[in-house]
């Protein structure tokens, strides 16, 4: 086994890991309301379980848009926009999400994630996936669901 | 011992050794620690990153980011988009599966001669050879009810009733604190990966790792390969480093995986007329079900009960532990509905089957390096991924399951107990099932007939010299039984081929 002498430092240390930042890119990915309000619709709180507006989502969406490739932002935004977009289609409503009364928003959510109709349901696997990512690692989350908390990221 | 790990700037990194490795997993670590053994120089190229068990990720976002192919978004294209789910870091697939222990069957060798063209005679010798080695080398050890937890204890109950229990399940471990996150990577560091079991000795041995270097093509002079060439690219930014070439005197092994491996080689310019071609899977899919008493899935191993007595009716059965995280992505509905059925998570209990499915897809290079995925389920598998989902349905109300989750389309999202048989009503439309490929084969496959094979029977790439296949990408059929043992002996005996200075010519 030969190194050409002109080759970066080698790392003889050990395992090693590539250096991370220590803090997420404080920047909001385009269209991050969209998401926002999509996640919230998806975990909203029911009786004494915390929803994921109780949770840290605002920086969470913000590590993801840092950390993610742009294709997976992407979908995840394009599949938010289909749920904005959708209640004429899921609860026979012309309105968009965000003008739904909580009861009918709630109805749009749950048959959208249930639909026969394929690309819906697909994109509510993708919104639940990451939603669940968020809403699953809260402490309060987790302590109410006899699950032991999560160590730091 | 030495590991290179990405290399921002500075000028181009340049290695030789013996043997290059391109991938880290069952396969290429196998190979890698063979070789070493045997007195060879290895340098084994990795795409992902290196993380020793203090730093496995915490949760489940953080495995998607850390320790999964691109975030687990490869998905098949087909009528149904199911994903692919694999490793990317120094250890594989290895890293994020159970480390379930099943020696290859001795009908799928036999099948292997009889359809093949594969000398079973000698491959039942040297893969029982190497998998006694393995299980010497890697510490094996059996579930036990402490270590198993309730869920794994639930299921054993039901199939008992059902006379579906074989045996208890067999795993890399060694002290398994049951805590039920073996697909985050195992951070108390009890799972035997490859990261942890074999690549230590590789280093210790004087040989190269380098991590964060997807390779971009495999070089060749003439018809020989001679080496690798590629970019590191750092695992969270995905920012490019310096470039890297590593040559190889002796060989380079390609174990990257079933998609991956067909990906690299069509990428570099080979058109053997079978590359990328007869991709194969145990497609996955769970039922869920709600008991009276708390199940508590995070408590217990993640798959520590089994069961191969469905085998010859195409499928195996096991139990799966999910995170909540990912349990919250797997319950139908949305809004209060979910919450509030995330609500029962802690009486909830999840039973999967691997299906071994008939079906052949197809793998070719996409862009930015990512293989693009074929593959369709015929209305035979079909039929059976819905008569082993009605079984698991049937082992959890034997259990004393009170409602059941199917998780199928078109189906309610709760069924009664004692309206489970709804399941077998349901229309064969793949569209309806949430199933992941966990266990892949083929694409590069081995066998004696370069029009239907991608490799000869030795692993060796048709129409090349100096160039291996030695992961999933070379099984020519699929197991019927977890794979990690078959793909690291198999790869032991194409090292061991190396090692012996055998002609690694394959010019068809």
């Amino acid at each position: 086994m030969s190194i050409a002498p002109s080759t970066a430092p080698d790392r003889r240390a050990g395992p090693l890991q590539p250096d991370r930042p220590a803090q997420p890119d404080p920047r909001t990915g385009p269209l991050h309301g969209v998401l926002h309000a999509a996640l919230l619709a998806l975990y909203p709180p029911v009786d004494d379980l915390p929803g994921l507006s109780s949770t840290r989502l605002d920086p969470f969406l913000r590590k993801v848009y840092a950390e993610t490739p742009r294709t997976v932002w992407g979908a995840l935004i394009l599949c938010a926009l289909i749920l904005h977009l959708s209640p004429p289609l899921t609860i026979l409503c012309p309105l968009p999400m965000a003008l739904l009364p909580d009861s009918w928003r709630d109805r749009h959510v749950d048959r959208f994630c249930a639909s026969w109709f394929y690309p819906f349901k697909q994109a509510g696997f993708l919104l639940k996936t990451f939603g669940g990512a968020c809403w699953g690692a809260d402490p309060q989350v987790r302590a109410r669901l006899g699950q032991p908390p999560l160590e730091q990221d | 011992m030495s590991s290179i790990s990405y290399q921002a700037t500075g000028v181009p990194l340049e290695l030789d050794a013996d043997v290059v490795v391109v991938g880290s997993g069952a396969g290429g670590a196998a190979a890698a620690a063979h070789l070493v053994s045997q007195g060879l120089s290895v340098c084994v190229v990795e795409a992902g990153a290196w993380r020793p068990p203090e730093s496995m990720p915490s949760d489940f976002y953080g495995a998607m980011r850390d320790l999964f192919d691109d975030w687990q978004s490869t998905l098949t294209l087909g009528p149904a988009l199911w994903p692919v789910v694999q490793g990317r870091c120094v250890g594989g697939t290895t890293v994020i599966n159970s480390a379930i222990c099943v020696r290859t069957p001795e009908k799928i060798i036999a099948s292997w001669g009889a359809e093949h063209g594969l000398d079973a005679t000698y491959y039942a010798r040297e893969l029982e050879q190497h998998q006694d080695a393995l299980e010497t080398l890697l510490h094996i050890e059996e579930v036990t009810p402490e270590m198993g937890g309730r869920h794994n204890a639930l299921a054993e109950q039901g199939a008992r009733a059902l006379d579906g229990h074989d045996h208890s399940m067999r795993r890399y471990t060694k002290g398994c604190e049951g805590r039920g996150r073996c697909m985050l990577g195992c951070s108390a560091g009890r799972k035997q990966s490859l990261d942890r079991a074999m690549l230590p000795s590789v280093l210790s041995a004087g040989s190269v790792i380098v991590d964060c270097a997807p390779v971009s093509r495999i070089l060749f002079e003439g018809r020989r390969a001679v080496g690798v060439t590629g970019t590191f690219t750092h695992p969270l930014t995905r920012t490019k480093g310096i470039p890297f070439t590593v040559r190889a005197r002796r060989a380079v092994i390609v174990a990257a995986s079933a998609t991956h491996t067909p990906a690299l080689l069509l990428r570099s310019g080979l058109k053997g007329k079978a590359l990328g071609h007869h991709f194969r899977s145990h497609p996955g899919a769970g039922v869920l079900g709600i008991y009276d008493e708390p199940v508590d899935l995070h408590q217990g191993a993640t798959q520590g009960w089994a069961s191969l007595a469905f085998r010859d009716a195409g499928y195996k059965l096991e139990t799966l532990s999910l995170p909540l995280q990912m349990l919250a992505a797997r319950l139908p509905g949305g809004g209060t509905t979910l919450v509030r059925r995330l609500g029962q998570s802690r009486h909830l209990n999840h039973l999967v089957l691997g299906l071994n499915a008939r079906a052949s897809g197809r793998v070719r290079a996409g862009p930015a390096e990512r293989p693009i995925v074929s593959y369709k389920l015929g209305r035979d598998d079909l039929e059976r991924l819905r008569e082993g989902m009605h079984l698991l349905a049937r082992i959890h109300v034997a259990a004393g399951a009170r409602q059941i989750l199917p998780g199928i389309t078109g189906l309610p999202a709760v069924l009664p107990a004692d309206r489970i048989g709804d399941i077998l009503k349901v229309p064969l439309n793949p569209r309806r099932f949430l199933c992941i490929l966990s266990h892949l084969f083929g694409g590069v496959t081995l066998g004696d007939d370069p029009s239907r094979s991608g490799a000869d029977p030795h692993g060796r790439v048709w129409g090349t010299e100096g160039l291996v296949v030695a992961c999933a990408s070379a099984i020519p059929t699929t197991l019927g039984v977890n794979p990690q043992h078959t793909i690291m002996a198999l790869a032991r005996m194409r090292a061991q081929e190396i090692a012996d200075n055998r002609d690694v010519r394959a010019v068809a």
